[in-house]
């Protein structure tokens, strides 16, 4: 347990590094992807909802203290980002590709949804949500992240399959 | 009350309680993540700062490759440009030692007296692709102080100084939704005017302008400087120009959108403007 402890945070505080110095020529119809996202959902439906929860928040809060605006709001929809993606493990997942990807593109329409609806909700009103940053941003940023989940699942996996080889422990 | 602990329900919403507390407090006094932040921050900060090197060579590399027609095309359009240059550089150097007096009246330095300029490197990007903060390598062991006026190396406003960590500071470019800017339109019966982020604009690196007196004769190509307004830019750096003017419903009936003097997208060096406060205390000195 604690060598896949070590696993996830180097893994969480590389992808903080990669995602904070993402560069332009990477980025899809000018939208990056969530790299902290769907590394939370890759190890939720790996290791359920504690873990999930506990990667959501904890990368999220950091996160939030390296470069966002609003302190404990990324950390919060992350970690519930993990608890629901995590009870999907619970019930459905089979390893199965269709699930991962279906739970990625859920996940980040509503979790990208909801920044952008408390943003704009508590600041200018419902009045101003438009449809254009759902078609603009939301959606592509969900697809580019549905792509980026393939890899970042495969790895994880794997190297989670190892650890658990290594120390015994079986799921 | 141990077993309540040990109820993942109950902790989940023990810690989303502490979280929105968190939110509400953080939202309440900007500098709350100064300290907590640089925890986090001065490890990371030269990661962060090799990455994004690394990330703009590539880039570069990449670019070059990108479309290799475009770029003899460009070559031969460059040639004729040099031989033109190449006159019009003999003509120019007769006109160098006027240039340089003209050049000390507009330079940096000479516009910002009152200031102190510290130079600093973009390091590190918003994570989403809602906001347009950004992180360079100055804090506050720099002086570097919240709310201080950002330019780029053409005197084109950048933004203004959010957060203050040691080693780096976060700063508000002026498209971000949350920036608010006293602007003026610099012309005959030029007037006062705002200068605001739109998140559907930001994508495309573009702010608006809205107040606009109806006395004004605004268009397309009028450029927009601070006003110095509010005590937080100072008067004269270039916002941008207006690229488009839009009708809108309210009393001023019409808004404008301001394409910035600085490209957001390849920001690399930025200045802060710090007070000179020994220049204020001491007007006999430098």
């Amino acid at each position: 347990m604690k060598i896949k402890a070590a696993f996830y945070s180097c893994c969480i505080l590389m992808l903080i590094v990669i995602q904070t110095t993402f560069p332009e020529y990477a980025k899809i119809f000018g939208v990056k992807p969530n790299l902290i996202l769907v590394f939370t959902i890759c190890a939720a439906l790996l290791d359920g909802s504690t873990v999930g929860a506990i990667i959501g928040g904890g990368a999220g809060l950091a996160m939030d203290l390296l470069s966002g605006k609003l302190i404990g709001l990324t950390a919060l929809l992350g970690m519930y980002a993990g608890v629901v993606t995590g009870l999907a493990n619970k019930r459905i997942f089979r390893n199965n590709i269709f699930v991962l990807l279906i739970s990625v593109f859920a996940t980040s329409v509503f979790y990208e949804g909801l920044v952008l609806f408390l943003n704009v909700f508590f600041k200018t009103g419902i009045a101003s949500l438009t449809i254009e940053p759902l078609i603009g941003t939301i959606l592509p940023e969900a697809l580019y992240n549905c792509i980026v989940s393939l890899v970042i699942y495969w790895f994880v996996s794997a190297v989670v399959r190892k650890i658990e080889l290594k120390t015994g422990i079986q799921r | 009350m141990r077993n309540l602990f040990k109820k993942k329900g109950f902790v989940l919403i023990l810690v989303t309680v502490v979280l929105i507390m968190v939110i509400g407090i953080a939202s309440s006094f900007k500098s709350t993540s100064g300290f907590l932040g640089s925890i986090f921050s001065v490890p990371l900060t030269p990661v962060q700062k090799f990455f994004t090197s690394v990330g703009q060579k590539v880039d570069d590399f990449i670019s070059f490759f990108k479309d290799p027609k475009a770029i003899k095309d460009e070559n031969e359009a460059l040639k004729i440009i040099v031989a033109q240059l190449q006159d019009e550089n003999r003509e120019l150097e007769s006109l160098r030692n006027k240039n340089e007096e003209l050049r000390n009246a507009l330079n940096l330095k000479k516009l910002f007296a009152d200031y102190v300029i510290i130079g600093a490197n973009v390091i590190a990007k918003d994570p989403g692709n809602w906001f347009d903060v950004f992180k360079v390598d100055v804090g506050s062991r720099d002086k570097v102080q919240i709310n201080q006026p950002v330019v780029s190396s053409a005197t084109g406003l950048v933004g203004r100084v959010l957060e203050v960590q040691l080693t780096s500071s976060k700063i508000l470019a002026i498209i971000d939704e949350d920036s608010v800017v006293d602007g003026w339109i610099e012309k005959e019966n030029g007037g006062s005017v705002r200068v605001s982020g739109d998140l559907s604009l930001t994508d495309s690196g573009l702010c608006n302008m809205d107040y606009i007196p109806l006395s004004v004769d605004v268009s397309v190509g009028d450029v927009i400087e601070t006003s110095g307004l509010g005590g937080l830019y100072p008067k004269g750096i270039i916002i941008g120009t207006v690229a488009e003017i839009k009708n809108s419903d309210d009393e001023y009936g019409r808004y404008a959108i301001i394409k910035p003097a600085v490209d957001f997208k390849k920001l690399q060096e930025v200045f802060v403007l710090t007070r000179n406060e020994e220049a204020e205390g001491e007007p006999g000195e430098n």
